[in-house]
């Protein structure tokens, strides 16, 4: 039975899904947890929220799978759950996007430190640091569609669909998060490398 | 004479591997001979590079998918601003436990004021008024009320291509 599900098209799944097929639900989890999670992690830059979050999007996508029109591929709609979960109920909702320190992420087991302090781990340890709150400090739409183009590797087209935008606001919000990151981080990261 | 610079914006898309086969064949001549745009690619490139290895992704827990179906049957046991019918034939089908199903019994006898308090006291009323109220926007596949849609009006450059 799994089996046969796992050949089957989102839009054979999500249809299953409908129908309450948990079977299907599995799959098209599996399928897609990697990256609901990883969106929504770049976007909290909080792993446990992250995780949490991307359960209740996913209870969302179990309850009104009988919701999805089969205008647009399955994964833009999933996507289209995600990006309006984060954008809408921000405040609202649990997302506080408190960036987690360092310290807090190495007592999770969330980064591993190296024991032996090697100058190049606790280097990359920094700049990561700086680049995850750059990130956190864009405005929410720079940020999201900077998250589905630089991280998820989405096409302008790909996330015009998913945030309802037409190619050239994709294109201009795009410009303005890099330019935002480039006067932060360049000045930075140009001192760490002696130019 | 110089031709005009290239659009910062465009740059930047030309850079993510967008745009039309004319407009990258135009803009790749005109970085050829201009610094200024040369040093702007090179800054937009070099910014790629620290975020294509900063910010890592993460890997789901082994448990994703038990605390997910475990997520599932919570809200689907706690009854959340259902109708009486729903509580008639959740007592009929005796899918709730015997606590609730008294707390029930005691609403039909005070009324709806008894059964309001239980709805405010629900721990998950608050997010089943999330998913209620967003149904129609969220799930829409062209909400027309969106934020994002709203913002896409606000936008200076808009239009299609
Ligand atoms: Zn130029």
């Amino acid at each position: 039975m799994e089996n046969l599900l796992k050949n089957k098209s989102d839009e054979e799944l999500i249809k299953a899904v409908a129908n309450k097929d948990e079977s299907a639900f599995e799959i098209l989890v599996e399928k897609y947890k990697y990256s609901v999670l990883n969106i929504i992690y770049r976007y909290t830059a909080n792993r446990t929220e992250a995780e949490d979050i991307s359960q209740d999007i996913f209870v969302k996508i179990w309850h009104s799978a009988d919701s999805f029109k089969y205008k647009s591929k399955v994964s833009t709609w999933i996507y289209k759950v995600v990006v309006n979960y984060c954008l809408n109920f921000k405040n609202k909702n649990k997302i506080n996007a408190n960036i987690q320190s360092l310290d807090e992420l190495s007592e999770k087991g969330e980064i591993i430190i190296d024991s032996s302090r090697e100058h190049k781990t606790y280097e990359n340890q920094e700049t990561d640091k700086i680049v995850r709150e750059s990130i956190n400090k864009l405005p929410e739409r720079y940020k999201m569609v900077l998250v589905l183009s630089r991280f998820e590797s989405k096409s302008y087209q790909e996330i015009s669909e998913i945030m309802n935008l037409s190619i050239p606001a994709v294109e201009s919000l795009i410009f303005r998060a890099k330019a935002n990151l480039k006067k932060v981080l360049l000045p930075y990261f140009n001192k760490k490398i002696g130019i | 004479m110089k031709k005009e610079c290239i659009n910062p914006e465009k740059l930047s898309a030309f850079l993510d591997g967008e745009l039309s086969e004319q407009e990258r064949e135009n803009i790749k001549s005109h970085l050829k001979d201009c610094q200024d745009c040369q040093k702007e690619a090179s800054e937009l490139t070099k910014l790629s590079e620290l975020l294509n290895n900063s910010f890592l992704p993460i890997e789901p827990s082994p448990y994703f998918i038990a605390r997910l179906k475990q997520k599932i049957e919570d809200n689907e046991s706690i009854p959340v601003a259902i109708t009486i019918n729903d509580w008639i034939n959740r007592i009929k089908h005796s899918l709730i436990p015997i606590g609730a199903t008294a707390l029930i019994l005691l609403s039909f006898v005070a009324g709806n004021r008894i059964g309001n308090i239980l709805y405010q006291k629900s721990s998950t009323a608050q997010e089943q008024e999330i998913y209620t109220s967003v149904e129609s926007s969220i799930l829409n596949e062209s909400p027309e009320s969106s934020l994002t849609n709203t913002y896409a009006n606000l936008l200076p450059e808009e239009g299609d291509r």
